[in-house]
């Protein structure tokens, strides 16, 4: 299992989080959050101001009051990286970058040769064997940086976005790979996508401003955020009231009913999610008795897929685009937006 | 291609000194190559002395250009990898040679393994002498080239990307695996830049080589000291020696141009 607990004002850190052994995790976070961070500390790349990693109870990292007493250098952590950049060594060959990466793990050099063909055959990138990094093309550098970094057999794999840089031709084999390596080393990665967060891992971390906000695992989070950034990430709206019978009451007033299991007292500050999927307009679909007709300004109208996102201060509604041209709505326009209670979900605040 | 941007036009008058420049740098070497002579050429650089010469020259060039590798590249790595306060004066230091005039380095060297000198005395004792002998060909060379490979592969190591040297050490490569299997690799063009450098400044060393070595015929007597004597005794074979040292010049460059636009 891992443990990590670092500080590093410079930075602003404040960081907490653990790991059951064997389980992979999801980071995410707006840009600046300090996920990177998280990773080279767990890397050995970064040494904390103050701070205690360790992986399988052996201590990596402990920095206490200032004094390093314990800094594993990254080459003996067992523990490999992945960037978006594949880093391939230009200089050598396919088998080459393969054959350097067994080398510094310990296997000897005439054992090394069959090793890498071995392990290039296994994954169907034999043909790459001599090419250079040069020659290949995004995913498939990419294919290979994860296979020279298996190669190692490390302990834990961090991936900082290893998806990022690729077109939507390249990712989904890229994905492929990842998922099943995921399923035998465990590994933390560090993705802005959702299908990413919801596929590769079944724990979701959640990082912002240098701190972990939330860490559940990847269905609670995506269910029940509890930031605005989570709410984004899983395409849900998230608003903040009080509990009125049956109703979430907002800031300026305004009533949303809503079901819910959650045994909630009257008074008691809610969070509640909308789906912006279930949210109509008014005067398209005549509202049902408990649905909530509510007016906002238009922010902004965005494509969705085959929709359109138009978004208010606090609530967004997916539409179609028929409806949007019939109604004439631009930003800064009022619009009334029909929210049926079974798109609201309410959540007991405070329990983050 | 996209149509090139156009620049502010510079005066016409700037060709007229930049011409000047030119024919600065050209007119001599066309001169002396017109004044080759061409017949008895294959004589005159096929003599004895200048055989002995020629060969002595290549054999310290060689040997002050492996110097300048095993202790240039160290040099440069430390260098490029301390933080630049600190290191400031020792930067500074590393460059005396390039600007120090050759006679006073000669004298320098001189002072160090004379007769007399702070270890020379010491090794006379010892029955060991480096002042009028190859080695002080050698480290009078290696003295004045050192700074063109520590300069032009501190840049490169300064300017390169560290992402491959972090990946390599997470995959579990220690710093010397990554010295030699991915930084020095990711510098080799400046690297061989800087070995081609100092090998021509340690072919062409005159002055720190009289000065420390003298002019003995096989022994420390290179191709520039030769090319000065016989400028007296026999004004063609000068040429004609001078002429093979221009062309080495001229493959430097050419190799160094080559290795420098990829």
């Amino acid at each position: 299992m891992l443990s990590l607990r670092a500080r590093l004002p410079e930075r602003g850190l404040d960081l907490e989080l653990e790991l059951p052994a064997g389980e992979s995790l999801a980071l995410v976070g707006p840009n600046g959050a300090g996920k990177s961070s998280a990773l080279a500390l767990i890397a050995g790349l970064l040494r904390p101001a103050e701070g205690r990693i360790t992986l399988g109870g052996r201590v990596l990292t402990e920095v206490v009051s200032g004094r390093t007493r314990t800094l594993v250098p990254p080459a003996r952590r067992g523990i490999a990286l992945l960037s978006q950049d594949p880093l391939l060594l230009p200089h050598r060959t396919v088998a080459g970058n393969l054959h350097f990466a067994l080398r510094a793990h310990g296997v000897p050099p005439r054992r090394a040769g069959a090793r890498a063909r071995e392990l290039l055959e296994q994954a169907g990138l034999a043909h790459l064997a001599r090419r250079r990094p040069a020659q290949l093309s995004g995913g498939q550098a990419q294919r290979v940086a994860i296979l020279r970094a298996l190669a190692t057999e490390p302990r834990l794999l961090l991936l900082d976005e290893p998806l990022a840089a690729l077109d939507v031709e390249a990712a989904p084999q890229v994905r492929a790979l990842l998922t099943r390596t995921l399923e035998t080393t465990p590994g933390l990665v560090v993705t802005h996508e959702l299908l990413d967060a919801a596929s590769l891992a079944r724990r979701l971390a959640v990082i912002e401003h240098g701190r972990v906000v939330d860490h559940r695992a990847t269905p609670a989070v995506l269910a029940d955020p509890r930031t605005a950034f989570t709410a984004r990430l899983a395409g849900l709206s998230l608003l903040y009231g009080l509990w009125r019978d049956g109703v979430v009451e907002l800031a300026d007033g305004s009533r949303l009913a809503a079901d819910t299991e959650e045994a909630l007292a009257a008074g008691q500050p809610v969070r509640a999610t909308v789906r912006p999927s279930r949210v109509g307009l008014a005067d398209e679909d005549p509202p049902t008795a408990r649905a909530t007709v509510i007016e906002r300004p238009v922010e902004s109208l965005e494509p969705h897929g085959d929709l359109i996102r138009l978004r208010t201060p606090d609530l967004a509604a997916d539409l179609d685009a028929l409806v949007v041209a019939r109604a004439g709505l631009a930003p800064g326009a009022r619009v009334r937006l029909c929210v049926p209670p079974s798109a609201v979900r309410v959540h007991a605040a405070g329990d983050a | 291609m996209p149509a090139a941007s156009l620049s502010p036009p510079l005066p016409l008058w700037v060709r007229v000194p930049a011409a000047a420049g030119i024919a600065l740098v050209l007119l001599p070497l066309l001169a002396m190559t017109l004044q080759v002579d061409w017949a008895r050429f294959p004589a005159l650089i096929g003599s004895e002395a200048s055989r002995a010469a020629l060969a002595l020259s290549l054999r310290t060039a060689a040997a002050s250009t492996v110097l300048c590798v095993l202790l240039g590249v160290p040099m440069a790595a430390v260098l490029a990898r301390s933080p630049r306060r600190g290191t400031g004066l020792l930067r500074g230091l590393v460059l005396i040679p390039l600007v120090l005039p050759p006679v006073v380095s000669g004298l320098a060297l001189l002072s160090v393994v004379g007769r007399q000198g702070l270890l020379g005395a010491g090794l006379e004792v010892l029955g060991v002498r480096i002042a009028f002998t190859t080695a002080a060909v050698v480290l009078a060379q290696t003295f004045v080239a050192l700074p063109f490979l520590v300069l032009s592969l501190e840049g490169a190591l300064r300017a390169a990307d560290t992402g491959y040297e972090q990946a390599a050490a997470t995959l579990g490569a220690g710093p010397t695996r990554v010295l030699l299997g991915v930084t020095l690799p990711l510098v080799a063009p400046s690297l061989l830049a800087g070995v081609v450098l100092s090998f021509a400044r340690a072919l062409g060393e005159f002055g720190a080589t009289i000065t420390v070595a003298g002019s003995l015929q096989g022994t420390t007597r290179t191709l520039p000291l030769e090319i000065y004597l016989q400028r007296e005794a026999d004004p063609d074979a000068a040429i004609a020696l001078s002429f093979l040292l221009i062309l080495v010049a001229a493959a430097v460059i050419a190799l160094v141009r080559r290795r420098g636009v990829r």
